[in-house]
């Protein structure tokens, strides 16, 4: 396909369209993603969560130049909220991240969730492909700060960058037990604030080694360009380890499976929306209901007779 | 999945007044579209960088200094040199009504004057980036 | 305040007229509406009566004019004695361009100057930098060195002539080009009158006019008290600017509460720094919108005062009575005018212009008809000027103090703005105070949220904007566009560039680096930047190396 070629020649435009082809599940995506996927898995992915407004698309923002800086090739794909009312969104976190203007070397994607739940888009680490293709060395994806993005985005990205503000002990006591676990590195933003010193001993406390590697906790100021080194060097230093230890590749097949999974999920979610299936799922869906079957065997039988959608 | 229209709202130029732009871009996400606002202050360059890579169906410009006929045309330009001439471009703010027939000619397919309806914005918005 | 018998007598006749007299009418002809609504989108009830004035003490609330809380006004014979300061705004092209039409006002009865800046300026930039491109002259006239500010007043007696210049977050330099212009025509600082807007806090909530982040930007304000106060004495070092607030799309009471909020930031932060408030309070001077609801805006501005002087003396501890004094100077709102029927914004404004002056103005710039469109061409601007003095001269407005005080709407409207802006101070000081509020975004929000509802309003037509909603013309508008010439352009930087070829370039980097150390310490920093525009540093040049001191702002983004 003229796309996937164009990408692969580092062109911007192709690359930007691509990825709509991909938001819009048009016709020629998955074969295009089909194209270029064998030219992927180069990129470092990094992901970073954290509440609403810590500062994480500030913090990419540094990122950026820092990278620019050490001459990698950077890019963003950051998710917002599509308003569950009327399907529309305004994407906010580029605004943040437009120091690096015309940049060659850059690359910045926002993304709306589009209904997903879970503080991604579908379409995310889809876009994320097409940046790898793109020849890209770092990719950040920067999740909807809320709720349970957390879980999620550890599962696909190589590093996660977990985001806090300084908070009073008690505050930081009460974090999510989920929030401890999935972090790579821990950055206290907002450092210019105060009480970052003791929030960062608490929760360095709080964190455990995991498999060879210590989550270190970086303190940073987005605002003042403050730690912005030290949390570079983190995300390298992840990098060597991941690479070093084997991480890497354990990383790649829990993404692999997970992707795996969802295509499944969603080849099937589509055989079933088809119309003759879909009349048929229902039939099933009627018999179960007058205990005619049960649910396990009327799914085994479907799954026999599946015609999958080409 | 339908397609969803993208579009870039962006202030070229100096003046602060974001009041027109942000009103919009909320009228454009309220009709279920996703907008990119890169805030105050852009290049021509910069604008263009954002629209391709965000991979906008168009770009809403906004300015009520009276730099527009510097600024403007030179969006449709630079786009045109990226190769992204088929991005839409429409303005909106102060602009005389001498002006209008110079901007169109030099490739901003709208302009928005003060008091224009908020449903008329939209519907051309729909309209036109399909 | 009526006795409790009188007030029950006052109930018992209107519930009887209510199940009389105004049942029968609503029966023949209702209401056109459910409910009726400010500008602003505030309940308006169908009449007033002392009943909602029930527990105000009008000895109190009111006073007499001249005496705290100065509700009804700040001089016991307002305009009797003398009328409000027309000023009218005027500023684009070449200082040249604007010194002439300067002239032209003064000729045609205009009592004091106001200068209007371009862009390029209002963010520290000089004409010739990639920044101004295409922005050169077109909002206002562009002052990029002490030789632009000597072209600006030439001929203009500035000892005599009270000038208010509207410039923020650069105030510092070009009022200190001012004042080096007086110095240099032998004019007495202490004889200067005139006005800085130099409002920064106004600029992250709603105009966007930066460079600095809130601390630094504070620090210069400050510096300006605490050297007017002891140089400049008659000069107003700040104008607590509402106008921008409400251009921005906020209500009255969003207006009326951020912009008073701004005045007491600035208050705490002149204490701060160890300034006797009876030194500076005096000097601080505040600017509102008038716009097109003539009783809430009225009611808006008598609130203003008695909050301000109840706050300054009873929350700050002012002990002179000038720091208890609201003065205020107001503009018609530039966002009510429309491109279309342009003729008609010479009605709006006349109504407009009424509120202020019934509202107690100290000087006000009535906007001229084609301001939606540009700066205004000479004819709309006398026509503007001529509002002002038919109100002054032939509506009878002007000849008893405060005509409206009493009227039972317009003091139930003062009542409840006063408390919601008072709920406002509470809301801003649970974020933290102002500063925090602005990082978090607070007013950005509560702004654009309300412009965003006003023109819903308008888009649905549940409020009426003639000629754009309703009673509307299919007509081309004839309106004589002003434009920057090429040759005004041509010339200013030709000024620029000679002027960095003559000046002494010794004294020129040595001023600079003074300045840049001042910067990094906490010197005032208004000797420094005098010397620098008197070493002929640009504005450009005195802003850079501010900007590399202090950093630049961006703002929180919301929607
Ligand atoms: N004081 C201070 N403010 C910061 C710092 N970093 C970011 N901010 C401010 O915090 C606000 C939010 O920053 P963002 O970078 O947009 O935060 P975010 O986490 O991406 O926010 P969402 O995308 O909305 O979840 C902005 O006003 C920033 O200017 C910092 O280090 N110190
Ligand atoms: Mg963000």
């Amino acid at each position: 396909m003229k796309i996937v070629e164009q990408v692969l020649k580092g062109d911007k435009r192709a690359a930007g369209k691509l990825i709509s082809m991909i938001e819009d599940d048009d016709a020629g995506a998955t074969e295009a993603l089909a194209a270029i996927y064998p030219h992927t898995g180069k990129a470092h992915v990094v992901g970073f969560t954290g509440p609403p407004g810590v500062g994480k698309s500030s913090l990419i923002n540094r990122l950026i130049r820092e990278f620019r800086v050490r001459d990698r090739k950077v890019g963003v794909v950051a998710v917002d909220p599509t308003s569950p009312f009327t399907g529309g969104a305004v994407l906010g976190d580029r605004i943040r991240m437009s120091d690096t203007g015309t940049d060659p070397g850059v690359f910045i994607r926002s993304m709306a969730t589009r209904g997903h739940s879970g503080g991604l888009a579908l379409a995310t680490f889809d876009a994320v492909k097409v940046l790898d293709a793109l020849g890209i060395d770092l990719i950040f994806v920067e999740t909807v700060g809320a709720g349970q993005s957390e879980i999620d985005i550890a599962s696909r990205a190589h590093t996660t960058v977990v985001v806090q503000m300084p908070q009073s002990g008690d505050a930081v006591q009460a974090l999510k037990a989920g929030i401890l676990e999935i972090g790579d590195i821990y950055v206290v933003n907002k450092t210019d604030l105060g009480g970052a010193d003791s929030m960062a001993s608490n929760l360095d406390f709080m964190l455990e080694e995991r498999q060879g590697w210590r989550p270190p906790v970086v303190q940073t100021s987005a605002l003042e360009g403050k730690g912005i080194k030290e949390l570079a060097d983190a995300i390298n230093k992840h990098y060597r380890y991941l690479k070093g230890g084997g991480g890497w590749r354990r990383r790649e097949s829990d993404r692999a499976r997970k992707e795996l999974y969802e295509s499944m999920k969603r080849l099937l979610a589509e055989a079933y929306s088809d119309e003759t299936e879909g009349v048929a799922f229902e039939e099933v869906v009627g018999a179960i209901v007058v205990r005619k079957t049960d649910p396990r065997s009327a799914a085994k039988t479907l799954l026999r007779d599946l015609k999958l959608p080409k | 999945m339908a397609k969803k229209i993208r579009v870039l709202m962006a202030k070229p130029g100096l003046d602060g007044h974001d009041r027109g732009a942000k009103v919009v871009a909320r009228a454009l996400r309220d009709a279920g579209m996703e907008v990119i606002y890169t805030g105050l202050r852009q290049s021509p360059e910069d604008i263009v960088e954002a629209a391709i890579q965000e991979d906008v169906d168009a770009i809403g410009l906004s300015s009520l200094s009276g730099a527009h006929m510097a600024l403007f045309p030179e969006v449709v330009k630079v786009l045109k040199k990226r190769g992204a001439g088929d991005i839409l471009v429409v303005a909106g703010g102060i602009i005389p009504d001498d002006d209008i027939p110079k901007l169109k000619k030099a490739g901003i397919k709208a302009v928005f004057g003060p008091g224009t309806p908020l449903a008329d914005i939209v519907a051309f918005f729909r309209s036109s980036a399909k | 305040m009526s006795r409790p018998e009188e007030l029950e007598a006052i109930e018992k006749r209107l519930r009887r007229w209510e199940e009389t007299t105004l049942r029968d009418s609503l029966k023949k002809q209702p209401e056109s509406r459910e409910s009726f609504v400010t500008t602003s989108s505030a309940p308006v009830g169908r009449l007033y009566t002392p009943i909602d004035l029930r527990g105000s003490d009008p000895a109190e609330t009111l006073g007499v004019p001249g005496e705290f809380p100065y509700t009804r006004g700040i001089h016991p014979t307002m305009y009797r004695g003398r009328l409000w300061t027309m000023r009218m705004f005027a500023g684009f092209g070449s200082a040249e361009d604007t010194n002439r039409r300067f002239r032209y006002l003064i000729d045609h009865g205009e009592t004091g100057l106001s200068v209007a800046l371009d862009m390029p300026t209002l963010y520290g930039y000089d004409t010739d930098e990639v920044e101004a491109k295409g922005e050169f002259g077109t909002c206002g006239v562009a002052v990029s060195s002490l030789r632009d500010m000597e072209v600006l007043f030439h001929g203009i007696d500035i000892g005599a002539v009270s000038t208010s210049m509207t410039i923020n977050s650069p105030a510092s330099v070009i009022w200190a080009m001012y004042l080096a212009n007086a110095e240099k025509r032998g004019v007495p600082w202490t004889g200067l009158r005139g006005t800085i807007q130099n409002d920064i806090l106004k600029e992250y909530q709603a105009q966007k006019e930066w460079m600095f982040p809130p601390e630094p930007s504070m620090r210069l304000v400050v510096d300006t008290f605490e050297f007017g106060t002891e140089h400049v004495p008659q000069w107003n070092t700040i104008s607590i600017s509402g106008y921008h607030i409400r251009e921005a799309g906020s209500t009255a009471v969003q207006e009326l509460a951020f912009t008073l909020a701004n005045g007491f930031e600035y208050v705490r932060w002149g204490i701060d720094r160890g300034l006797a408030i009876d030194d500076f309070a005096p000097r601080l001077s505040f600017f509102f919108n008038a716009h097109n609801d003539l009783f809430e805006e009225i009611a808006k501005y008598r609130a203003a005062r008695r909050i301000w002087a109840r706050e300054m003396r009873d929350t700050f501890g002012a002990k002179n009575p000038r720091s208890w004094l609201l003065r205020f100077h107001s503009q018609t709102a530039g966002v009510s005018l429309t491109a279309q029927q342009p003729e008609v914004n010479i009605v709006r404004t006349a109504v407009q212009a009424l509120a202020a002056v019934l509202g107690g103005t100290q000087s006000l710039h009535t906007n001229s008809y084609d301001e939606a469109f540009q700066v205004p061409n000479e004819k709309a601007v006398r026509i503007a000027l001529r509002t002002q003095q038919i109100l002054a001269h032939e509506s009878g407005v002007a000849n008893t103090v405060d005509p409206l005080g009493g009227a039972y709407y317009v003091e139930a409207l003062t009542d409840r703005m006063e408390k919601e802006a008072y709920d406002y101070f509470d809301r801003i000081q649970a974020l933290g105070g102002v500063i925090p509020a602005i990082r978090k975004g607070f007013f950005q929000q509560e702004i654009a949220n309300s412009a965003y509802r006003y023109q819903k309003e308008i888009e649905d037509k549940e409020r009426t904007i003639v000629g754009v909603n309703d009673f509307v013309v299919d007509e081309p508008s004839e309106v004589e566009p002003l434009r920057v010439t090429k040759e005004a352009f041509e010339r200013q930087v030709r000024r620029l560039q000679r002027l960095r070829k003559e000046r002494n370039p010794k004294k020129h980097a040595k001023a600079l680096n003074a300045l840049r150390k001042a910067c990094e310490g906490d010197a005032n920093t208004m000797p420094f930047i005098l010397d620098a525009v008197r070493a002929e540093a640009t504005l450009g040049e005195v802003c850079d190396v501010m900007r590399e001191v202090f950093g630049v702002w961006e703002e929180p983004l919301l929607y």
